[in-house]
Formats: structure tokens, sequence, C-alpha cells
């Protein structure tokens, strides 16, 4: 697991992906009174709490390390 | 703009995310939840095949995830993976939207290469690919990863960047 962003009341991870055979990058977003987990590099929700405008715009600002820390983690995972 | 929950599922909420307890005994993991459920994992199935095992026996947690000490150091587990090794519905739910990805990556692609004025059989001669497999990658029906994208992105001139739609707010309300 690393935390990529850690920037006001937000913070992002990505982990080392297991669990089984579907694969889909993302990362987690937490912040005081929420968590989702969004899919990279598109950014699309994929559950959990609609994030706050502020995170948003902090996950457009960090989309690439976010999306390079996913690889880095996980490099031979297909999306599938 | 895109919406892309309609409704909220179990899924969507803190309970059903929250982990509250977490044991090992006998090679599986007994992991509790806030909406009171309790499931068991093999811990077999938490940890790729590359990276050493970790000391299950000194699990410990928090809401987001269990963490066991190992050899290349903590090793954490975030609580979607125990709930789709465990939870035949969100495991279903999670591999419908891999497929969205999947396919709108691949779409992606498709848009980039052709802006690009490339055919596919340029792009695959380029990347070390056959027209085949890059056209099932733009299908969204083949497996590939980000790298491979990456990779393909670098071989038409673009980067990971580009696979972001303009003008589209990926996360609406």
């Amino acid at each position: 697991m690393v935390r990529v962003v850690q920037q006001g009341r937000f913070s992002v991870y990505v982990y080392v992906e297991t669990g089984g055979r579907h694969n889909l990058p993302h990362c987690h977003l937490r912040w005081s009174d929420g968590e989702s987990q969004i899919a990279l590099p598109s950014l699309r929700l994929l559950n959990g709490s609609v994030p706050p405008a502020a995170a948003r715009d902090l996950l457009e600002a960090f989309r690439d390390e976010l999306t390079v820390a996913w690889i880095a983690l996980n490099p031979e995972r297909p999306i599938k | 703009m895109r919406t892309t929950i309609t409704h909220q599922s179990a899924w969507d909420t803190k309970a059903y995310a929250s982990i509250t307890s977490a044991a090992y005994h006998a090679g599986a993991l007994t992991v509790g939840f806030e909406d009171g459920s309790e499931v068991v994992v093999d811990s077999k199935q938490l940890v790729p095949w590359h990276l050493p095992n970790p000391d299950w026996t000194a699990v410990r947690w928090d809401s987001h995830e269990i963490v066991a000490p190992s050899a290349a150091g903590d090793f954490a587990v975030p609580w979607d993976v125990v709930r789709r090794l465990t939870d035949p519905a969100f495991a279903a739910y999670w591999a419908d939207m891999a497929v969205n990805e999947a396919r709108a990556i691949g779409l992606r692609l498709t848009e980039l290469r052709q802006n690009k004025g490339l055919t596919i059989e340029e792009v695959a001669a380029r990347a070390g690919s056959t027209p085949a497999a890059l056209t099932g990658q733009e299908a969204g029906e083949a497996g590939i990863s980000l790298r491979a994208i990456e990779d393909l992105l670098a071989v038409i001139g673009e980067s990971l960047d580009a696979l972001a739609v303009p003008d589209e707010d990926p996360i609406d309300e």
C-alpha cells in the first residue's frame, strides 16, 4: 500500500492488487467522513461516497502520479 | 457529465466497507465488518505469488484495511479485496465495472490512434504486437495492463494523460 497523496483532509492510497480474476486499476480516496474508490486513469467513481468537489480537483491534479503508482505496484495486471 | 451511481448499493455504505475485526487461524482470516457480517477468506488468496507471505498471526486492522508484517515490510489488504473474495454480488459488480473501463479505454485508444492518422496495422507493427491483438484491445475485449497501454500510447505519440476524455467530469452527483 502506498499513500500517494496527503493534502488537507484528503488522502489517496494505491494497493497491490489481489483478489479474484477481475482486475480494475483504482485508488482509495479517504477523507474525514467518507471513502470512495476511483478508477484509474479515468477517475470514474466506482463505489462509496461521492467525493467533494475539492477532492475531484485533487484527483485530477494527481491523476498521473496515482496511475504510475498503480502500475508500479501492479505491473502486469490486465484490465479485465 | 456522467452519473455512475444512480442508487446506493450495499457497497456504497460505510458499514459494508468498515472493518471491525480480523483474526487468523489455520490458514484463514476471519474478518468482521460494521454491518455485522463476518467473512472467512483463505490467506493465500490475499497475496500475489511474487511477494513474501506475511505473518498473518500478527495481523492488525483499522476500518479500511488489514495489515500483517512480512519480509518486504507491512502488507496491507484493503476492505474491498476481502469483500470481492467473499461476496459474489460485489465481485460481479466489480467485474462489470472492469469491463466498462476496458471498453472506455479501448474506445479512447481508437480515437487517439485515428486522430494521428494511424492504422491498426501501423500501430501494431510499431508496438511489436499484431493487428488482431490490438483490435481486441481497442474493443476492450482483450486483457491489457496499464503498462502495456502506456507503451501503446507512446507508440502513437501520447501519454497516459491522453486517456482523460476532454471536458468530461467523470465524477458526478
